[in-house]
């Protein structure tokens, strides 16, 4: 079940999950220089959907374009169309604050802020206000369960988050992007800066979190994208030359170019 | 092929090179520390003898032939004691010598009965035989030099021939000579004789008396005449003292009475000290200081403070040239003690009640003559009576101040001042100068800072950011001769439009904000961090309109003139050289120090923090205050300590806008003095080893420890806080 876009690449892997975000001829420049050329794609909601890739390949920027944390950079100019749920996020009526409230983001390096972990976790509740102190207290127990730290934090709540492993702090600032209740959550390489122990941790929690969001991860780890995905797209050079389900991906590339990035010949 | 010794001499070179550049590192390191430990030491050993307490001790005893001595003085210079005898004769005592001797001797030709110093001069006596009849002697001690041999003889000359005055029949006299007026005051019980010549020229007679007659409501047993001969000052045993404007003899008028002991009790000793406006009146073991001072109700005698000691005193001696005195019980103890800083600086046996006493007028030795003719030099070590830990911070009573306060006044032209060594008031000054600079400078350089690092565009901050740190290379005595010779008077002229500017600025700018956020989205994202740079142009408009709104400001609220309305309404006068001069111009000396370092706190907040931040849906604001500042707080709270330090170390700004005037106002519109401007003025006109020249090193030590402080609380505060939020 599935068409061909454009650019050649597979643009929906499965008509039956509700699109979340679609993307339609996105195209971004840095000044004069092209970093993503005419893409198109569907990610399916409550499902994960990993984007692959050698370096410089544009998948963080394409994931940046979801929150719009690209409007940060200068010079930095956006063609096409992205829709989340149906609405062009690019609009003018659209606040990015809103925007990134309902769109969470977790960053490779983890970034808790230098405050207590309750606070981390609130810190999203309290910029948008209107939740009251034993709502507040509740978010931030079922966000730092959702995100599988509650056991390991539940006493120590009013420590600084900076005490925490890395491993920790990265499940932290998930707990914190969670406690926003976002639709989705985008998630730049969130394991790269990691142990393989707490690797493991993130990607079962990112198996737990499917169930509730919409995940879209870049990773640099074929491996990870094999383990956590059910779709993955494989970027190169700023096009997006292949996306379909991970396995078949991963077992049955239709690309030569994919195929050369999975065996290893490049990236 | 790699030969051992080429293995072996590269890791030498390297060695050495290594252990070199080490070595040479930790020398500089240590040289730093080295060097302020040195300074710090440095003024401590100038500082030091101040705080080292005074000494009396015996240095040499000696035979005289027995006499009955009337009189005892010492030379200037300490060289030659002054014998007067009953018998006439006068004896010059070489003091220097090993074994004191004799070294001319001299008869005035008849017996004397009583003898007094004149005041205010040194070595003039008035001796008065048994008749009653006195006469002016005085000794000199001319140098010469004999075989390149200093040689001092000392001679007795009578300055005005044989005058003679009568003062028989006299309870006490005293005989005040100056700048060519004589003044006789001769105290008969219950009036006072006073007779004045003028014209008074030594080597010729007095001539032309004009005596007055003043009768007293009392019977009095001393008297003294007061600062420049304007005043009379009566005694009697049972504490009733009186004070009489006498400058017109003829028209005398009583100014104060005052009782000065218990109804019962009798005065036992009494003594004016320099200047002759305080008198030290005892009474068995306690001795009061009183003096004259007048307030709105007139002239009062006011106990000012007191000494007490164990036994009974016998005899006050006061010093020459300072405010200090002797006080020498009736166990043969003296007490060195100092009047204005309220010391008790030094007790020593000195011999017996009955001897005779002098005090060098340098206040270094004391000599006592017993009737026997045994005699004792003792040395006095006592460099800095006036100067207590107490005296340098408490309030103080200083003679004719109707109230005790913290003064610092120096210097003076007049010998009988008594120098004000207040620190309070240069404590203050100098905080009150930081504290208007950092009111000025504080949210300017953060503010600047904030908008700098996180909102201006990068291209524009380029240009920024090294443009207000060149600022600090600008030397502040430019800027303090600006803030003095340009800047103060236009604020003077223009006050009303200066502090409308206050106003105006962030009224106008709070509207400016308002205005472009109307504008359309489209026009004002051009302008996307080049805010800084469009605004510039309405806040100099704004200037220029709170300048012209000003007169009509001043008018309106202030009745046409602010500085009277000020001094009227507020009861606040203005000053042209005043802390809102100073509080600008040391603001933006201070302003580059703080902005440099809060900016670089700012902008290295690590951008992930920031875009964590964001991507959780928070406003470029929410962020800031919540995530950067918060993060930044370490850098941002020692840049302002580290602009508290430099602004109370600052020196030319302050010591070219302030005026200098050493007050303790809180006035905005007032100058101050603070420790660095008063080193700056004063180290350069104050006698080498001096009261004076010591505390000066004192302040200098004062204002070390403080910027030390603000510099080390800046510190510890950073790594603390940086230990917190340092693992980013």
């Amino acid at each position: 079940m599935s068409n061909v876009g454009t650019n050649g690449a597979q643009r929906t892997v499965d008509t039956l999950a509700d699109t979340s975000i679609s993307v339609r001829d996105l195209s971004l420049y840095y000044g004069d220089k092209q970093a993503l050329i005419d893409i198109s794609l569907d990610i399916p909601q409550r499902q994960v959907t990993a984007f692959i890739g050698p370096s410089g390949c544009g998948k963080s920027t394409l994931l940046r374009c979801f929150n719009r944390m690209n409007d940060l950079i200068d010079d930095v100019r956006i063609e096409g169309l992205i829709e989340l749920e149906g609405h062009d996020i690019n609009a003018k009526s659209v606040d990015v604050a809103q925007l990134r409230r309902r769109v969470g983001m977790v960053f490779q390096r983890p970034n808790p802020f230098p405050k207590s972990i309750y606070e981390n976790v609130a810190y999203g509740m309290r910029i948008h206000g209107g939740v009251t102190k034993s709502e507040m207290d509740d978010r931030v127990e079922w966000a730092l369960k959702s995100a599988a730290l509650w056991d390991e934090v539940q006493d120590r709540l009013k420590d600084s988050a900076l005490g925490l492993s890395g491993g920790q702090q990265q499940r932290l600032v998930i707990a914190r992007a969670v406690a926003v209740q976002p639709s989705v959550l985008l998630l730049d390489e969130p394991a790269s800066a990691l142990d393989p122990i707490s690797t493991l941790k993130i990607e079962e929690l990112i198996h737990q979190l499917k169930d509730d969001y919409t995940i879209a991860i870049v990773t640099h780890n074929m491996q990870q994208a094999a383990r956590v995905s059910d779709h993955t797209a494989f970027l190169y050079l700023g096009e997006l030359v292949e996306f379909g389900g991970t396995e078949q991906i991963f077992t049955n590339p239709r690309e030569r170019r994919t195929e050369d990035y999975i065996t290893g010949r490049y990236g | 092929m790699v030969t051992e010794k080429e293995l072996a001499a590269l890791p030498r070179r390297r060695s050495l090179i290594n252990s070199v550049t080490r070595y040479i590192v930790a020398l500089g390191g240590a040289a730093v520390i080295g060097a302020i430990a040195l300074i710090f030491f440095y003024l401590l050993w100038v500082i030091a003898p101040v705080f080292v307490p005074a000494s009396l001790q015996v240095e040499k005893t000696f035979e005289m032939p027995a006499g009955d001595v009337r009189h005892l003085d010492v030379s200037e210079s300490g060289e030659f004691g002054l014998r007067i005898l009953s018998t006439g004769d006068v004896e010059f005592i070489a003091l220097d010598q090993e074994q004191p001797e004799i070294s001319s001797r001299s008869s005035v030709g008849f017996a004397v009965e009583r003898v007094k110093p004149l005041t205010p001069m040194s070595n003039y006596y008035a001796l008065v035989d048994a008749e009653g009849t006195l006469r002016v002697m005085s000794a000199s001690y001319p140098v010469s030099f004999e075989d390149d041999q200093r040689v001092v003889r000392p001679r007795l000359t009578l300055p005005f021939e044989d005058s003679e005055l009568d003062v028989s029949g006299a309870l006490d006299f005293d005989l005040y000579f100056e700048s060519g007026t004589a003044l006789l005051a001769v105290l008969r019980g219950d009036h006072v004789e006073l007779t004045q010549y003028r014209d008074v020229e030594e080597g010729f007679a007095l001539e032309m008396p004009r005596s007055t007659q003043i009768d007293l409501d009392a019977v009095y047993d001393r008297v003294w005449i007061g600062p420049r001969g304007q005043w009379l000052i009566l005694l009697n045993e049972s504490g009733r003292l009186e004070l009489y404007d006498v400058k017109r003899p003829r028209r005398a008028k009583l100014l104060s009475t005052t009782q000065v002991v218990p109804e019962d009790g009798r005065v036992d000793v009494a003594e004016v000290i320099l200047g002759r406006y305080s008198l030290l009146i005892g009474q068995g073991g306690d001795l009061q200081q009183w003096f004259v001072l007048r307030d709105e109700y007139g002239y009062r005698f006011e106990n000012v403070r007191g000494f007490e000691y164990d036994k009974p005193l016998v005899k006050i001696i006061p010093e020459h040239r300072r405010k200090g005195f002797i006080a020498l019980d009736a166990g043969g103890t003296a007490h060195l003690g100092y009047t204005t800083s309220n010391a008790q600086l030094a007790s020593h046996p000195v011999g017996l009640p009955g001897d005779t006493y002098a005090l060098s007028p340098r206040g270094k030795q004391l000599l006592a003559a017993a009737p026997d003719g045994d005699m004792r030099l003792f040395v006095i070590d006592n460099e800095h009576p006036d100067i207590t830990w107490s005296a340098l911070w408490d309030k103080i009573w200083y003679e004719g101040y109707d109230a005790p306060v913290h003064s610092w006044q120096s210097s003076s032209a007049d010998n009988d001042f008594e120098p004000k060594f207040s620190l309070m008031p240069l404590l203050f000054g100098t905080l009150k100068a930081a504290f208007y600079a950092m009111l000025f400078a504080t949210p300017l350089a953060l503010m600047g800072a904030i908008y700098t690092a996180y909102f201006m565009a990068p291209s524009m901050r380029k240009l920024v950011k090294p443009g207000i740190e060149i600022m600090a290379a600008l030397p502040t005595v430019v800027l303090g001769f600006l803030a003095g010779l340009w800047l103060a008077p236009i604020i003077e002229a223009n006050l009303s439009a200066v502090l409308s500017v206050i106003l105006v600025l962030p009224v106008g700018l709070m509207l400016l904000a308002w205005l472009w956020s109307l504008l359309p989205k489209d026009l004002t994202r051009r302008f996307d961090g080049w805010y800084g740079l469009v605004a510039v142009v309405p806040i100099i408009s704004m200037v220029a309109i709170a300048f012209e709104l000003g007169p009509h400001l001043e008018v309106q609220f202030f009745g046409g003139d602010s500085r009277a309305w000020f001094l009227n309404e507020l009861g606040l006068s203005y000053d042209q050289r005043n802390a809102l001069v100073v509080g600008l111009a040391m603001g933006l000396a201070v302003v580059p120090t703080i902005f440099s370092i809060a900016e670089d706190a700012i902008y290295g907040v690590p951008r992930h923090l920031v875009n964590g931040s964001l991507a959780l849906g928070a406003t470029p604001w929410q962020t800031l205050v919540r995530v950067v500042l918060l993060t930044a707080s370490p850098g941002m709270f020692s840049a302002v300590m580290i602009g508290l330090g430099r602004a109370v170390g600052e020196t030319m700004i302050v010591l070219m806008a302030t005026g200098n005037t050493p007050i303790m106002d809180l006035n905005i519109f007032e100058g101050m003095r603070t420790f660095a401007a008063n080193i700056a003025v004063e180290l350069p006109e104050s006698e080498v080893g001096s009261s004076h020249y010591r505390i000066l090193f004192l302040t200098a030590m004062v204002l070390f420890l403080l910027t030390f402080a603000f510099n080390t609380v800046a510190e510890v505060v950073r790594q603390r806080l940086r230990a917190r939020y340092g693992s980013l």
